[in-house]
């Protein structure tokens, strides 16, 4: 039996348009990424990883093409209706952490499931849950600026994996990180997927793409190559 | 050093590189700076400027003073007077004045006018002479002396052409040829105590005057010795009252004496109103501050980098101060410039809703004075609340806003910010609530029952003057046949006759009897001589009993008369005298409801209603009346049957004064209404510039905050999440504010409840409504930004800063 596929992208293609200029981010992209998969998408800089991510995360609309989220089409949603998947389905981890500054880190951790609408109580549980698992409980009521990068990053991670989505999306997780707080963040999601999360990862640094089980090399839009991790 | 022309010239050239900051600088000061500027000119004419008397500072008013009847002033009567004159020592000079009214005949129309009576040293206690001819004689001022007159400015130029030949004429007066002595200044008045006064003459008092110690009936004004203080002549009058009291205990027992400085007298009615308009405007001003410091504050963090970059270069911290300075010169100056163009339009506007209060004032512009307080309030006010921002600036790490992505944060000070919202909003509440109270207060006053009808009535007065109706039996021929001929008139549904109707400005307080032991020592009631068919012609209602049969000798009496005196017994059964020893009991025949005589805002008083025929209070001869019509028409439109009646008994006499009752009590209501308007538009004004500031801040701190919203969004959060998020964070500022402002109120209740009546100046409605309204208003002015932050693309979560 084959692994349920989570996401599946047929022939899916990206138009920006700016002052009449047309610039083709994406072309003919098909993808599928099952459960428990941990896939790295790598590629030079204005390649497409982020503009794929995007998608991806229901952040932005393909201009053509077909995508599935959990066997379902997400194609035609309503605005509300993408902002309820990206709560429940989707878990973000950003290059700049964004957490927000007013609040918490346990506040931080806990924003999606306020909008998620979640009873106080099971926030708590899920809350400490996640913070527990990115060893970050003793900092929950310090503020973000409180925190080294590294530490900010594994409170977004928390964060990330507070509301148990099925897909965490990660754009260049390292990418504002020294190597040692890196490792550490990568490491954390190693640890994650091993357990079984389902993880798609942006980054161009080869040293952390081969930790994946496959990567996609993207170049100019295009899906120009894919390799299996050597285990 | 610094060259201060090319530092302002540049900091203009600055500021008109962002011509949208600095229009709207200017504008938000220009309003706050405009209704100071207008207000300070009334301020300062009614309440600053000394009075144009010379040596004014030693201007007072004479005031008896009745220490068993509460704190009520008490005019003087003739003897006291002429006692405390010859032995005051702190004074220099002490004057009668009393107003009166005269018909000026030997014209195409006989002219009432209103005239000032006074002592013959009037115009040297006040240190005012004629401008043409002289001022009066000792002689001219005893009974059967000359008869001597002294015109206004504006009747000599209206009646005699501003002939200087008219001095050493006579003209006839009430009949009597009267020498024409002098002619005043222009602009000359003493409308306090001689209303709109067109002739002066010789107080003159009679016999039975200077015989009549209880007879109190005109004012006084007198002049201080230099270095005397009001409260040293109080001191030696009421010395002298004193002694006067024993030896005249039947007038003067519990009779004292009180010195007012003339200004404070003057300024009483107004000072309280531009005292509060004064503090509203001040409010106002204050709010627009807050909005150009918020607006500053929002342009040094837009250009936070500039200057940080500028630090780097060499700048020195003082020097970007200092320009910032000299850009907040510029702008208060540019303010100033625009509040000075607003002030003159609002002041214009004031003058229109002020109507006739302002014509009293005289005329008026935005003098010397108004510029000056203008300039130095908006140019103080622009460097005051620009410094902050600038010190602010010059305070932070500068180094911080070179690194990428830092700072931005910082920079948007959104405690201050909350801060500034949070004081305009307690600002403008408490200016709500303010005007709320003054509205409520003026719905009060048309909503009390004044105990008549006032729809459909005329009224009119009439004054027969003495040399031709010198005799009672001519006086009541003529009350006779002129009631009669009204009644026969279509149109008219009732007549009565009044000597001191409601809201005719003539009143008279009388000691009475009703003839038991325990009877009304000391008591006081408002009597009235009236002609039967009054009650129904003015619309007040017969409780008990009937009117008056015609010729018949009887009173009636009002509920708070018969409730005072007959609680317990029946009021039909009662009588009343007028002082119960040389005038006769009279039965009681009705019990009529109370009426307020001195306006809406005015307490009830007991009243007594005698018949024209018997005796006044000092045995004084009914000389004037109010004519009362109940019409079926418009009450306007029988103006012409009554003067040509009039004219048909008496060609000489001219009716004056002629007004419908709505027209009195509309006027009544004037000063309320004149209050809720002012009051009002500055709050409004107040509410607008706090919207404004709220929507400003806002809007300034939701897009600092794009970013932000772009991750929650990401994380899931719905348009009404973030609409909550944004709209939240304002009305907590506002609510605060809100909050603020209501104990601001509350402190404030005891400057307020001089201006409100029928209303608690926490009167809990108004303080509901108008946090509400804020509420609202909050809400608005974060919907906007809301909506906006609303549609913020997520993507922007996933961009590296
Ligand atoms: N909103 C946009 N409007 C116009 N063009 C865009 C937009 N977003 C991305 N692009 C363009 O699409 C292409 C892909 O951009 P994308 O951000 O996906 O690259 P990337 O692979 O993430 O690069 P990097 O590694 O530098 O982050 C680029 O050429 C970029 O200029
Ligand atoms: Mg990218």
């Amino acid at each position: 039996m084959s692994p349920r596929s989570i996401i599946r992208l047929e022939a899916i293609k990206k138009v920006f348009t700016t002052d009449e200029v047309e610039t083709h981010a994406l072309s003919d992209i098909h993808l599928e990424i099952a459960e428990g998969e941990f896939i790295s998408i790598a590629g030079p800089s204005g390649c497409g990883k982020s503009t794929l991510l995007s998608i991806l995360g229901l952040l932005d609309t393909p201009t053509e093409g077909g995508y599935t989220l959990n066997g379902k089409p997400v194609a035609g949603l309503s605005l509300s209706e993408r902002a309820r998947i990206r709560n429940h389905e989707i878990g973000f981890i950003f290059q700049s952490f964004n957490l927000i500054g007013d609040l918490t880190v346990y506040e931080n951790v806990e924003l999606p499931l306020v909008y998620r609408g979640l009873p106080l109580g099971e926030r708590r549980t899920r809350v400490m849950e996640a913070l527990e698992e990115v060893g970050m409980s003793h900092r929950a009521k310090h503020l973000p600026s409180q925190l080294s990068g590294g530490q900010q990053q594994r409170v977004a991670v928390a964060r990330a994996v507070g509301g148990r989505p099925s897909i965490l999306l990660a754009d260049e997780p390292t990418g504002n990180l020294d190597s040692t707080n890196g490792d550490a963040v990568m490491d954390l999601l190693k640890d994650l997927h091993r357990r079984g999360s389902t993880i798609c990862m942006v980054t161009h640094d080869a040293r952390f793409a081969q930790h994946a089980d496959r990567t996609v090399h993207l170049f100019d839009g295009r899906v120009v190559e894919e390799s299996l991790a050597k285990a | 050093m610094h060259n201060l022309s090319d530092d302002l010239r540049r900091a203009f050239i600055s500021l008109l590189k962002s011509p949208a900051f600095t229009i709207t600088s200017v504008l938000i000061l220009a309003l706050g700076i405009g209704a100071n500027a207008a207000i300070f000119s009334l301020v300062d004419r009614v309440l600053l400027r000394s009075l144009p008397f010379p040596a004014s500072e030693r201007l007072v008013v004479l005031w008896g003073h009745n220490t068993l009847r509460g704190g009520l002033t008490e005019p003087l009567s003739a003897p006291d007077f002429l006692d405390w004159q010859r032995e005051a020592g702190t004074l220099e000079g002490m004057a009668a004045v009393e107003s009166d009214g005269l018909n000026l005949t030997g014209g195409a129309e006989p002219e009432s006018l209103p005239a000032g009576r006074v002592s013959w040293n009037f115009f040297r206690v006040i240190g005012v002479h004629p401008a043409l001819g002289r001022d009066f004689t000792p002689e001219e001022d005893r009974v059967e002396g000359p008869r001597a007159v002294i015109l206004s400015d504006e009747l000599w130029k209206r009646r005699f052409g501003g002939d200087p030949g008219i001095l050493g004429r006579t003209i006839p007066l009430n009949g009597v040829d009267t020498l024409v002595v002098g002619i005043m200044p222009p602009r000359f008045s003493f409308d306090h105590y001689m209303a709109r006064a067109s002739i002066f003459l010789p107080i003159s008092f009679s016999h039975k005057q200077l015989d009549g110690r209880g007879n109190h009936f005109f004012s006084a004004v007198a002049r201080l010795k230099p270095g005397a203080t009001p409260a040293q002549c109080e001191a030696e009058l009421r010395g002298i009252a004193d002694r006067l009291a024993k030896e005249h205990p039947n007038t003067n027992a519990n009779y004292t004496a009180r010195v007012v400085p003339l200004r404070e007298e003057l300024v009483r009615n107004s000072k309280g109103t531009l005292l509060v308009l004064g503090g509203a405007v001040a409010f106002v001003l204050l709010i627009a501050c807050a909005n150009l410091m918020n607006l500053m504050l929002a342009r040094s963090a837009r250009r936070q980098r500039e200057l940080a970059i500028r630090a780097a270069l060499g700048a020195s911290p003082a020097g970007l101060v200092w320009s910032a300075l000299c850009e907040s010169l510029v702008l208060g100056f540019l303010g100033g410039l625009a509040g000075l163009a607003l002030g003159r339009w609002i002041l214009a506007g004031l003058l229109r809703v002020l109507g006739s209060e302002a014509a009293a004032i005289g005329p008026m512009h935005l003098d010397a004075r108004a510029v000056a307080f203008t300039f130095i309030l908006s140019m103080g006010s622009a460097v005051a609340f620009g410094l902050i921002p600038a010190l602010k600036a010059e305070g932070r790490h500068l180094a911080d806003s070179l690194k990428e992505g830092k700072g931005s944060s910082n920079a948007s000070h959104p405690r201050l910010r909350g801060l500034l919202v949070a004081t305009e909003t307690a600002l403008a509440t408490a200016l709500l609530i303010g005007a709320g109270l003054m509205l409520r207060s003026l719905m009060h006053l048309q909503a009390v029952d004044p105990g008549y009808r006032p729809d459909h009535v005329l009224t009119s007065r009439i004054t027969l003057p003495p040399y031709k109706y010198g005799d009672e039996a001519a006086r009541l021929a003529f009350m006779d046949e002129l009631r009669r001929r009204l009644e026969a008139t279509p149109g008219v549904v009732a007549v009565g006759l009044n000597d001191t109707s409601p809201l005719s400005g003539s009143t008279s307080t009388s000691s009475y009897d009703v003839g038991d032991q325990q009877s009304a020592d000391g008591q006081v009631a408002l009597s009235h001589h009236i002609t039967p068919g009054y009650f129904r012609a003015m619309g007040i209602p017969i409780l008990q009993g009937r009117d008056l049969a015609p010729g018949e000798a009887g009173v009636l009496i009002n509920r708070t008369f018969a409730l005072r005196h007959f609680a317990h017994s029946n009021p039909l059964a009662g009588r009343v005298s007028l002082d119960g020893q040389n005038d006769p009991y009279l039965p009681v025949v009705g019990v009529v409801g109370d009426v307020r005589h001195h306006g809406p805002a005015a307490g009830i008083m007991a009243e007594m209603y005698f018949p024209v025929t018997a005796r006044r209070a000092g045995g004084e001869s009914l000389n004037f009346f109010t004519v009362v019509l109940r019409t079926g028409p418009e009450p306007r439109t029988m103006v012409p049957a009554l003067r040509g009646i009039l004219r048909d008994l008496d060609p000489d006499l001219p009716l004056a004064g002629t007004r419908t009752m709505e027209e009195l009590l509309s006027r009544e209501r004037q000063g309320a209404q004149i209050r809720s308007i002012l009051v009002g538009s500055f709050a409004a004004l107040a509410l607008l510039l706090s919207g404004v500031g709220i929507y400003a801040v806002i809007s300034f701190l939701t897009g600092m905050r794009t970013r932000e919203i772009g991750v929650r969004m990401a994380l899931g959060a719905q348009v009404r999440d973030v609409v909550r998020l944004v709209v939240g964070q304002g009305l907590r500022m506002a609510l605060w504010g809100v909050a603020a402002g209501v104990a601001i109120s509350l402190a404030l209740g005891r400057a307020v409840d001089s201006q409100i009546t029928g209303v608690r100046s926490w009167d809990p409605v108004t303080f509901t409504l108008v946090a509400a309204v804020l509420a609202l208003v909050g809400i608005l002015a974060c919907l906007l930004p809301a909506l906006r932050a609303a549609r913020v693309d997520p993507l922007v979560a996933l961009r590296s800063e």
